[in-house]
């Protein structure tokens, strides 16, 4: 990092640590490029960190995505700030942007946590781990998952009870109240977006009493179920405990849907269901799985074959809308549904119901520059004025998207179109940046 | 040296902690003692522990987890139907 009249000076400012982010980092940096990563999150990784194993060939998700992280992590050209924000990025006449990072205090010196839990352990606070998405508790002094990088505690003071515990038990002295919000300012020639997108609320879909009927869970609650960091000590009911063994799957939760405002398809959830389906029957031999579809989109390389693969492990597949969801007495789920093959209304008992919510459009880009320069589309995505000829661009010249911030995709997509940010991004900066 | 220094009082000044965090936190530790004095004659399924104690099987289900997260209880065997698991008390 360079400063010059008090800005830290960098070449490429990527937004966002997911996998399109730290593709889009680990390009620009092995080209020889000064990078600065903004993480909004405690942890890099974004939502690739908290999958299972990957559609369609049953790799780790970890095993992946963690040497990817560390790769980032350690890189001489890239400069890292997790739970950091920017703010009031502009161009300047040079064709420049400025702007200020933001980094929120975390209250743990994080040269000097060793990782080793010792504040975890004696914070007396238990509330809701958002990384489990609420299935088990946390405490306030934290470590955000095994995995996080930084592999640092944080204390969540909004739910600290200042005890001091940590402060006492913390062996390398890393607990700091005295930390704040800091601000630094920035300039950096060219910006890619890989901001991600956000996963659907199912609360807003009322008849299927996501939260009322426990044992209806999302598709990402059914993800960390299926990771060796689990939540429970198998895949079982939140409701109960119960090794669930009639599950379904309701396919397009809050996508291709009018009346919730995103009519558009989510892209992953048919292929996540059909894998997660082949996951459970791993977890759970004597399981049914039933998955409810309006139809089923498998066009990627390999995805179809992945797809029959589960008809010979016996998942059934039923072309139905469901209407509704009722709860029984014993947990069990009553599922209302059109039959479309018959067009009749049929019921079905269930003892869970996985959810497969679709994928949002995550709106922070929108408050990124001053002045409203970047274009939305109308679905809340980064625009792509050239989408066939040059799919990175956005409406601001120097701006570039990559990942789930521009559209729904799976993992490979948003590493290739991480691959045509930093490609044009270097382009952008090889040819002298402005027009 | 370690410990020694006491930044939380500076961030006293600061901060009140809401009462509803200190409900929360005391209904946590209620329900744990409940699970505790539970399981401390045998193992018990979460449904067992639920009917025995009054409390809502969802709740049970919670705060057992997370208290298996953190080491105070372990899994047992599971039930002669292959449903629910039993749970012990941790051996630390
Ligand atoms: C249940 C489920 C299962 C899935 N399974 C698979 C699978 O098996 N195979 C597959 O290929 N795909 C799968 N996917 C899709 C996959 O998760 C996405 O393709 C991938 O995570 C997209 O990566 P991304 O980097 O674009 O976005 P994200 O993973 O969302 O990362 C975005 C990052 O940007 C950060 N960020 C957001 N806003 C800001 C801001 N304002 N400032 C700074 N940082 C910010 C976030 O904290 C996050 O770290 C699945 C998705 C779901 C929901
Ligand atoms: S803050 Fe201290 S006690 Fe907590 S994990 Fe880091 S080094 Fe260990």
């Amino acid at each position: 990092m360079q400063k010059e009249s008090g800005h830290a000076e960098y070449d490429v400012l990527v937004v966002g640590g997911g996998i399109a982010g730290q593709e889009a980092a680990l390009n620009m940096g092995s080209m020889g490029y000064q990078v600065l990563l903004v993480e909004k999150d405690l942890s890099m990784g974004g939502k690739m960190l908290q999958l299972s194993k990957v559609f369609p060939t049953l790799d780790c998700a970890a095993c992946i995505a963690t040497p990817k992280v560390s790769e980032t992590a350690r890189h001489p050209n890239i400069t890292i700030f997790t739970n950091s924000e920017m703010k009031d990025l502009s161009r300047e006449e040079n064709g420049s942007f400025s702007g200020i990072l933001v980094k929120s205090p975390r209250y743990i010196d994080e040269h000097a946590c060793t990782g080793c839990q010792d504040c975890e352990e004696a914070c007396p606070v238990i509330v809701r781990d958002q990384y489990q998405y609420n299935l088990v508790g946390r405490k306030a002094a934290y470590i955000p998952f095994s995995i996080a990088s930084p592999r640092v505690a944080a204390i969540d003071i909004d739910n600290c009870i200042l005890c001091g515990a940590c402060e006492r038990a913390c062996p390398a002295d890393a607990v700091d109240f005295r930390q704040e919000k800091e601000e630094m300012p920035v300039r950096v020639k060219t910006v890619i977006i890989a901001t991600g997108f956000r996963l659907f609320d199912p609360t807003v879909i009322e008849r299927y009493n996501y939260r009322k009927l426990r044992n209806v869970i999302t598709s990402m609650q059914m993800e960390r179920q299926l990771v060796p960091t689990r939540p429970y000590n198998n895949v079982l009911r939140p409701g109960d405990g119960k090794m669930p063994d009639n599950i379904a799957y309701l396919l397009c939760t809050g996508s291709r849907d009018e009346t919730l405002g995103n009519p558009i398809c989510s892209q992953v959830c048919c292929m996540y269901s059909i894998k997660q389906a082949q996951l459970v029957l791993g977890a759970l031999p004597m399981a049914d799985v039933t998955i409810y579809y309006i139809d089923i989109r498998a066009f990627g390389k390999g995805f179809e074959e992945f797809y029959r693969q589960t008809f010979d492990m016996g998942v059934e597949f039923v072309k139905g809308k469901v209407a509704e969801i009722d709860g029984e007495e014993d947990g069990d789920l009553i599922l209302k549904y059109e039959d479309v093959e018959t067009s009749t209304i049929k019921e079905a008992r269930h003892d869970m119901v996985v959810l497969s919510v679709g994928i949002l459009a995550n709106r922070d880009p929108e408050n990124l520059f001053t002045g409203g320069e970047l274009d939305i589309d109308e679905y809340g995505y980064v625009r792509q004025p050239a989408q066939l000829s040059s799919p990175a661009s956005t409406s601001m010249e120097g701006v570039f998207v990559a990942g789930t911030a521009s559209a729904p995709m799976d993992i490979p997509d948003s590493i290739s179109s991480a691959g045509a940010a930093a490609a044009e991004a270097a382009g952008y900066l090889r040819k002298g940046m402005m027009k | 040296m370690p410990g020694s220094k006491k930044t939380v009082d500076e961030m006293k000044k600061k901060r009140e902690v809401s009462p509803q965090l200190r409900e929360s936190l005391k209904e946590y530790n209620r329900i744990r003692k409940i699970i505790i004095s539970e399981l401390g004659s045998e193992p018990k399924t979460i449904p067992e522990i639920a009917r025995s104690s009054g409390l809502e099987e969802n709740t049970v289900t919670y705060h057992l987890m997370t208290m298996m997260k953190y080491g105070e209880i372990e899994e047992d065997r599971m039930d002669d139907m292959d449903e629910y698991y039993y749970y012990r008390l941790g051996s630390d």
